[in-house]
């Protein structure tokens, strides 16, 4: 296998926010890419779809799923593939990804992203589905690892050793939210650079970095905030590790203007592992 | 009396727009829990982890966390393949294993009710945040989400609120989603119009464009809306039918209340009604149904002749 499949390391992104559009499209400020959330651009063929347009002509496009549902035991839902697949023609998207979870079952859609017991079962089954998606795309697939707050006691494997092994057997590419694994390794009580030693950076094509709400107990996702020293030190590993990879910020709630949030995701370069551009 | 005035909101062109933020968006972070800290109730004896298939798994997480009331009560109602909680979801020294569950049936919840905050923000206003949650919580165990996406998930609210004030404030606030989400196809133009010699004008026949929305309605909705908008604290209105066009310029959605004789030319027209005939449903006293029709026009409510 090539190295992250030979995507390209498109630098340092912002996840696009409605909140942000008006200032995009009068600035066109200089961002190295873009990460859409898909699902907010299917169904729709109004206004999300002709900004959209608009941003794509001027940025590189990531498109980001929560809806894959790859760990589902409900049949693969190939309407949403087909939506998935025109989009990222339509918006020319670098590559796609979703997240290692389910987040529904006999047809209910819950919208959130349920957490999976990391069995042999669980890997066969993910592994092939994940295989099928690929084939269909004609492109590889990146999976994200995702924030839990509960853990199967049925598990055999931590969920590191698990997307190792399903990283190979569905020979799918990463993403690794380093700021996922802080808030799951807090949550259940796990060592974050134990798991990160066991994951196969040349898998590794995109990092993404995001604040949290440490609620006492448990750590939520919230994606509300500045991102805590502790995660940019563990950026700072992963990055390394993969040898650089495109790096994104996520800020999804009190999401303030453009330019702190900007200001925000640069800050990655400061914890990045040098690279030749940043020399010059 | 006669009504013969386009009615625009406060007929600032600014102030019926609707900013973009009111474009709902979805993301994969977890929605904040407004309880900062949980009490931990400590874990009880653990036994044998189990794990059964994986399928009768996912049924029973989903079962439990989705539960319209409690996990307690989804608990109740799902049989356990196991003798305790413990043996299928590991506590942790800080939270029990329904704790833990816990977390996910108030994420998917509050995703929800957020969803639908989103849609219906001046129904939230009119009804208060509790109640409209209360309401919400039954909308989302009536109509839960069968589909990948959130954008038509409200679409069922209107009619599941039923009739009345809010049922109109729901239908157009959700005409403000379809308008958005709506396909702009390249509007009649008044230089093609131009093009048209007047005596063919009775016989054109128009094509509403997909980013146009006509209500009609049993209460007064807009007029309430607007006042909420205009950070006024208006009283939910009595019975008063109005009409309300809900259109999108570009990225703005604007509303544009319609007089009963303006209204009686656009149903007429919008029914596929040739120019003349919707015409002759105005109220002959109206002189200027030639400025309506401008204004329809210049809001992109037509199609281009394809």
């Amino acid at each position: 296998m090539q190295k992250r499949f030979d995507l390209p390391d498109l630098g340092f992104g912002l996840g696009l926010r409605t909140v942000h559009y008006g200032h995009i499209l009068r600035e066109t400020p200089a961002v190295d890419w873009f990460e859409i959330i898909s699902e907010n651009f299917l169904e729709t063929e109004g206004r999300p779809l002709e900004i959209l347009d608009e941003i794509a002509a001027r940025y590189p496009i990531v498109m980001h799923g929560v809806a894959m549902s790859i760990g589902s035991t409900d049949p693969l839902d190939w309407d949403y593939l087909k939506q998935l697949k025109a989009l990222r023609d339509r918006v020319k998207a670098r590559w796609l990804s979703d997240h290692l979870c389910w987040t529904g079952v006999r047809g209910k859609n819950t919208h959130d992203l349920l957490p999976l017991p990391y069995t042999e079962e669980s890997l066969k089954h993910v592994a092939s589905r994940v295989r099928e998606v690929q084939d269909f795309m004609g492109a590889p697939l990146l999976l994200e690892n995702p924030s839990s707050y509960a853990e199967f006691a049925g598990s055999t494997m931590g969920e590191h050793e698990f997307l190792a092994a399903l990283a190979k057997e569905a020979d799918c590419g990463l993403l690794l939210d380093v700021n996922n694994v802080y808030v799951s390794c807090y949550n259940h009580g796990l060592d974050a650079s134990a798991y990160l030693a066991a994951l196969p950076f040349d898998r590794v094509a995109q990092i993404h970095v995001a604040g949290h709400t440490n609620n006492g107990p448990y750590i939520a996702d919230t994606h509300i905030g500045p991102v805590i020293d502790e995660v940019w030190a563990l950026f700072a590993k992963a990055h390394e590790a993969a040898g650089g990879a495109a790096t994104l910020l996520e800020w999804d709630a009190e999401i303030p203007d453009f330019e702190t949030t900007h200001a925000e995701a640069l800050k990655a370069k400061h914890y990045a592992s040098s690279r030749p551009e940043d020399t010059k | 009396m006669k009504k013969s005035r386009i009615v625009r909101g406060d007929g600032g062109p600014k102030a019926s727009a609707e900013e973009s933020e009111q474009l709902h968006e979805r993301a994969s972070a977890t929605p904040v829990f407004e309880t900062k800290s949980m009490p931990s109730r400590g874990s009880g004896p653990v036994g044998a982890p189990v794990i059964g298939p994986l399928d009768s798994l996912e049924k029973w997480f989903a079962a439990v966390v989705t539960h319209p009331v409690s996990v307690a009560d989804g608990l109740a109602a799902a049989p356990l393949a196991a003798s305790s909680l413990e043996q299928l979801i590991k506590p942790t020294d800080r939270m029990s294993a329904l704790d833990r569950l816990e977390v996910y049936h108030h994420g998917y919840h509050a995703r929800l009710v957020d969803c639908l905050v989103d849609d219906y923000p001046v129904v939230q206003h009119a009804m208060g945040e509790k109640a409209f949650a209360a309401l919400a919580r039954k909308y989302i165990a009536a109509h839960p989400s069968t589909v990948p996406n959130l954008n038509g998930f409200g679409r069922r609210f209107a009619a599941f609120v039923g009739d009345g004030f809010i049922a109109d404030l729901a239908r157009l606030e959700w005409a403000m989603v379809e308008v958005i989400h709506g396909r702009r196809s390249p509007p009649l133009s008044a230089a093609s119009l131009g093009l048209i010699p007047p005596e063919s004008w009775p016989e054109l026949r128009l094509m509403p464009n997909g980013t146009l929305r006509f209500l009609e309605l049993d209460y007064p909705a807009n007029a309430y809306f607007q006042a909420v908008r205009d950070g006024k604290k208006p009283r939910k209105p009595k019975a008063q039918r109005s009409a309300t066009a809900v259109y999108r310029l570009e990225a703005r959605v604007w509303r544009m209340d319609f007089t009963p004789s303006m209204a009686a030319v656009l149903r007429a027209l919008l029914a596929g009604a040739k120019l003349g005939e919707a015409l002759e449903a105005s109220d002959p006293g109206e002189a200027d149904v030639r400025m309506w029709f401008q204004e329809w026009v210049a809001g992109d409510f037509f199609r281009e002749p394809s």
